[in-house]
């Protein structure tokens, strides 16, 4: 919800000095809103913007709907394990 | 053109700035007449403030212009009368049930002869007596303290408010002595009129509005200063008063439209809260004919849609607790739960920190 998303967009600035790449893993996230989803999506649109790269796990479809999902499938993962490794893909070509 | 974002948090910043915008330019309502004080101020104010759960605050507009908190005070008062002397003693002077009448309303509940809630003066005065003190400036030195502890910083009351309160007062006066006929009011009535036209004088800006909500939001303890102000049992009291009788004779409105507890005054405040989660302050001094602030109220039912913050929201149905329930072997079940939680990796860079 919006509260908590804020949240993520908060630490996401202050530790964005030391990462290339996030992963915000939603796999355990119970409620979500258009508004956190359109918080999250922005966060993404402004990663890309300096230069870094944001991806999601997220296995029940709750950030991206299901319709949606083929056009997001470089970023949106259903396991952590494979966002890591895109991650290091993406990392090692930066 | 807006200039391109480099924090991802001002993602956040742009969306309550952009609500803001959204009703900058009505200038629908009516400064407040009864005090040339009120009548005097700047029309065209306008501040919104969000505190978040952990103390963190977010300003647009005219967030750092004072006003006077008028009645955002009731609801602390009220707080303060159970906080210091209990539920049961409080619940005998003053009830819990909306009027449906204006704030200022001279009746009391037919039957107990008592206020019938302590969001109308009725009630609000009643509150202040109800705060120990032996003398006027003892209990609003009390009211002084337990207000700034909300906001995070000593707050203040405008001198020149005060006095014109206090010389206008006809209809309070007429209120409190009608109180003491009944036997509700302790001690002198104009005594406690003048704590109650003091109290109504604080100078408080949106960022304090907000603040005192996520006080609330937090259970009573402030998330700035960290210092427990009250306890849960009083702010869930307080809450529910706000939900039914916070926003005068306009709660069922504000409950359907914007669905959280709140309070409005008629210096243009109005403070909510939604549990857990935020406190929003907004300043805008044009009110409607009830005596809410005009943009006040649009700003708060925009901040609710937008940001889905109606309390009454059910959004857990899809996803249940039990997540899945699978057999190990034999007589050995797995049921997995979901929690609400956000956890987030970092790769590459951010490992060799």
């Amino acid at each position: 919800l919006f509260a908590g998303t804020e949240q993520v967009l908060r630490r996401v600035d202050d530790e964005k000095a030391h990462f290339d790449v996030a992963i915000l893993d939603v796999t355990r996230v119970d409620t979500i809103n258009d508004a956190a989803r359109g918080l999250l999506a922005g966060m993404r649109a402004t990663l890309s913007s300096v230069g870094k790269e944001g991806l999601l796990v997220d296995p029940d479809n709750a950030v991206v709907h299901a319709e949606n999902r083929d056009d997001f499938h470089a970023v949106v993962f259903g396991v952590l394990g494979d966002a890591v490794a895109a991650a290091k893909a993406l990392q090692a070509a930066l | 053109m807006l200039a391109k974002i480099q924090a991802v948090a001002e993602l956040v910043q742009r969306y309550l700035d952009q609500i803001r915008d959204e009703h900058a330019s009505i200038t629908d309502g009516a400064l407040a007449t009864y005090i040339p004080e009120l009548a005097g101020v700047e029309p065209s104010g306008f501040g919104l403030s969000l505190s978040l759960s952990d103390g963190y605050v977010y300003e647009s507009g005219d967030a750092t212009v004072e006003f006077t908190i008028q009645s955002i005070s009731k609801p602390f008062t009220y707080a303060l009368a159970l906080d210091q002397i209990g539920q049961d003693a409080v619940d005998a002077r003053i009830g819990v049930e909306p009027s449906g009448e204006a704030f200022n309303e001279i009746s009391v509940d037919a039957a107990k002869k008592t206020p019938k809630n302590p969001m109308i003066n009725a009630g609000a005065i009643a509150a202040v007596s109800l705060v120990p003190g032996a003398t006027p400036d003892e209990r609003f030195a009390r009211i002084r303290e337990f207000y700034s502890a909300f906001a995070g910083r000593p707050l203040d009351i405008d001198p020149d408010v005060y006095a014109s309160e206090k010389k206008t007062g006809s209809r309070n006066r007429a209120i409190a002595y009608m109180l003491q006929s009944f036997g509700v009011l302790e001690g002198d009535p104009d005594e406690v009129l003048d704590v109650y036209f003091r109290q109504c004088s604080f100078k408080v800006t949106s960022t304090d509005l907000a603040r005192m909500a996520a006080t609330l939001a937090r259970g009573g303890v402030n998330p700035m200063t960290g210092r427990r102000v009250t306890d849960t049992v009083v702010v869930q009291r307080m809450l529910a008063v706000m939900v039914t009788c916070g926003m005068y004779d306009a709660a069922g409105d504000w409950v359907s439209a914007v669905g959280m507890p709140a309070k409005s005054g008629v210096g243009g405040g109005i403070v909510a809260v939604l549990p857990g989660q935020l406190g929003i302050g907004v300043y805008s001094p044009l009110l409607d004919g009830k005596g809410n602030s005009v943009r006040g109220v649009r700003v708060c039912r925009s901040l609710s849609q937008r940001l889905g913050l109606h309390f009454l929201t059910v959004t857990r149905e899809s996803r249940s607790t039990i997540r899945t329930i699978s057999d190990a072997c034999d007589r050995v079940r797995i049921c997995t739960s979901r929690r609400p939680l956000v956890r987030r990796h970092r790769t590459g860079a951010a490992q060799g920190r």
